[in-house]
């Protein structure tokens, strides 16, 4: 009996020690996230009846449970919609949404300690999906995707430390840089203090590449976080579901699409 | 045993496939291999094994994060195990075997988000209906405990 007993505890420490090495040496690392991905696709086959499953509740809730508010609600979104094409249009001529423009993809992986800088799509490159291209949330920009391979890509966040978007207030076309703090939160920086840039005014895209066009909603501006050397940050407030994301949309520029 | 710890463990997966977003499954695998430690008389040294690659293919498939469920199914193995075998034996009763399950799968949620933080409230929600999960399945572990007569055979400690 203390001969098993002696032996669990040997396995018991080495099994502790090898957790331990293992979780001091492989957060964020590449291998992971190879590892990762790899048991997505391998266990893909065997999770397909829940996926399958998951499909059909889904529809069934949508049609039976929540049928009304979400015909009100659709009615809502497919005006902001037309709303936001007509504000794509007038800001940038040569941008044309059509109505293959907008991919939707589900966030397969959103690691909690990455929480604010990325995440993973079950959307990639055989969908039309490129590095670089936009990604939206309830209509506003909340990062760019990254890292594309056939059937998944990465997306970084705006909220993340690694993310600047040149930025346009609409109303008073002051051009600023719409950063991240790792902590969830978005900053518009380098707008000139004499600016009569205000808390509620509509935050976009400035002009970046084709992948990224003029125009994409960010969100409005806040309250002054601070003034320094005749430049104030502003706080960002966007209406994207950054805590709340299931779904995301990406934003596939004409031509962009295989 | 690892056939049924598998199973345990892709019924686990499935279930989390099904309900991502609405819901976060409790680990019934961890629950199944400390009842099992508990109650069988397979060696411990195989159940952390078990407990360990099954915490380690968690990682791989949900976590992101390798040695996080790993590390932490083995703690909470080994903490269910020892508890057990604090008690005398006629103190082994179904509601303690409980008890002491829904602990080791406390500490798995406490683990993790020592590790992880707290990213947003609502997962917070999540992990606490998570464990209001684990008390159900706890009272069903003690039940069949206690259907089978409360027999033990683990070593004694």
């Amino acid at each position: 009996m203390f001969r098993q007993l002696n032996f669990a505890i040997v396995h018991g420490t080495i099994a502790l020690l090898l957790g331990v090495t293992l979780l001091l040496s492989s957060a964020n690392t590449n291998l992971t996230q190879r590892l990762s991905d790899f048991s997505e696709r391998a266990l893909r086959l065997p999770e397909f009846p829940a996926f399958t499953a998951r499909r059909i509740v889904a529809k069934a809730v949508f049609w039976f449970d929540q049928g009304l508010n979400l015909k009100e609600e659709l009615e809502v979104l497919r005006d902001e919609n037309v709303k936001l094409k007509v504000l794509l249009a007038a800001r940038q001529g040569d941008v044309k949404l059509g109505e293959s423009d907008m991919l939707t993809a589900e966030i397969t992986l959103r690691r909690p300690e990455d929480w604010w800088e990325k995440f993973r799509i079950n959307k990639g490159s055989k969908e039309g999906i490129r590095p670089g291209f936009a990604v939206l949330n309830n209509g506003f920009l909340v990062g760019r995707v990254y890292k594309v391979s056939a059937h998944q890509a990465w997306v970084r966040l705006l909220t993340g430390l690694e993310m600047m978007v040149p930025a346009v207030v609409s109303e008073t076309r002051d051009l600023g840089v719409v950063a991240g703090d790792g902590k969830g939160s978005l900053r518009l920086l380098y707008i000139p203090s004499e600016s009569p840039v205000a808390s509620g005014m509509n935050i976009e895209t400035a002009l970046v590449n084709e992948y990224l066009p003029a125009g994409l909603p960010i969100g409005t501006v806040g309250g002054v976080l601070e003034e320094k050397d005749g430049y104030s940050v502003f706080v960002v407030k966007s209406k994207a579901q950054l805590s709340r994301m299931y779904q995301v949309q990406i934003y596939i520029p004409s031509g962009g699409e295989k | 045993m690892i056939i049924n710890s598998l199973l345990m463990w892709f019924l686990q997966d499935l279930l989390q496939v099904f309900l991502r977003g609405w819901m976060l499954i409790p680990d019934f695998m961890l629950m199944f291999v400390c009842y099992k430690s508990i109650t069988s008389n397979y060696g411990l040294s195989r159940m952390i094994w078990i407990a360990f690659v099954g915490g380690l293919c968690w990682d791989l498939r949900w976590a992101g994060i390798l040695g996080l469920n790993a590390l932490a199914y083995t703690v909470a193995l080994i903490l269910s195990f020892w508890f057990w075998n604090l008690m005398p034996k006629n103190g082994r009763t179904p509601v303690i075997l409980a008890a002491v399950m829904l602990m080791g799968h406390l500490t798995v949620a406490v683990f993790r988000l020592i590790i992880l933080g707290i990213p947003s409230h609502y997962l917070l929600y999540q992990v606490a209906l998570q464990q209001s999960y684990a008390v159900v399945l706890s009272i069903i572990f003690g039940f069949v405990f206690y259907k089978r007569g409360n027999k033990s055979n683990a070593p004694q400690a």
